[in-house]
């Protein structure tokens, strides 16, 4: 699985923050995997020359994203596999905790008070209505904590 | 959701830290959805398909590392799922393994 080519090749990217990859791709390779002084891991990345096109862009071991194979064949769609060394993914994950619900802004075009003209809303999309409607779980804790 | 957050730092406290985050997104080409799609009609105007397709998948995938142990014996899980501004859901799932397996 390989990062979606972005920054000189393809300015245009979601990813791009400026001229910077949100994501920091392309990585640099490394010679063995290490853990740098912010507790990420810098994964290893050999410099084997191998390269592929990918929609009409060469990418190289820095585009690869950290997967695991066989998940990828058998659930064919995005997993991304990382190793954790902090308590960081736990509070991203929870992020929500910070930032509040999907949130968003109506405006209504032909209405003369200008208050009532822009509406803060909570935003449910279609898929998320649905989660909900089937009583899906929207996060499990296993073992429970008493 | 504060109540969960710190459960699930108490869970990572006595499991001596998480080893795996894994992040699955939905896909709307899996063939479980096309298939049942009528002629004409693409993934978006189906979300009740996308969505119990999602579901199904993501059971197998718990069932994969905590019944079968494909990253090794796990102990312990904190999942949440969230869905993108235009719909399509993912997971975020940590994992602790056993101390025998840990990373």
């Amino acid at each position: 699985m390989v990062h979606n080519p972005c920054g000189t090749q393809n300015p245009q990217s979601p990813c791009m923050d400026g001229n910077k990859c949100s994501k920091s791709f392309p990585k640099p390779f490394q010679e063995q995997t290490t853990v740098s002084d912010d507790s990420y891991t810098n994964l290893w990345r050999q410099n084997n020359g191998k390269k592929h096109v990918i929609n009409g862009k060469e990418v190289d071991n820095c585009w690869v994203v950290p997967h695991s194979p066989w998940l990828i064949w058998k659930y064919r769609c995005q997993i991304n596999v990382e190793c954790i060394s902090s308590v960081k993914a736990i509070k991203y994950i929870y992020k929500y905790v910070y930032k509040g619900h999907d949130c968003t802004t109506m405006e209504f075009g032909t209405c003369q008070d200008e208050v009532k003209q822009y509406l803060d809303a909570h935003y449910v999309s279609a898929c998320e209505a649905l989660w909900r409607i089937y009583h899906f779980h929207m996060h499990q804790e296993h073992p429970p904590v008493a | 959701m504060i109540q969960n957050c710190q459960d699930a730092l108490a869970i990572n406290r006595h499991f001596h830290g998480a080893d795996l985050f894994i992040t699955i997104t939905a896909n709307p080409n899996w063939p479980d959805v096309t298939w049942e799609l009528l002629p004409g009609q693409t993934a978006s105007d189906c979300p009740d398909l996308v969505v119990c397709v999602f579901h199904a998948k993501v059971a197998q995938l718990l069932r994969d590392l905590n019944e079968h142990g494909v990253m090794g014996r796990t102990v312990a899980r904190v999942w949440t799922i969230e869905f993108q501004k235009r719909g399509l859901p993912h997971m975020h799932l940590i994992v602790f393994l056993h101390s025998a397996h840990k990373l």
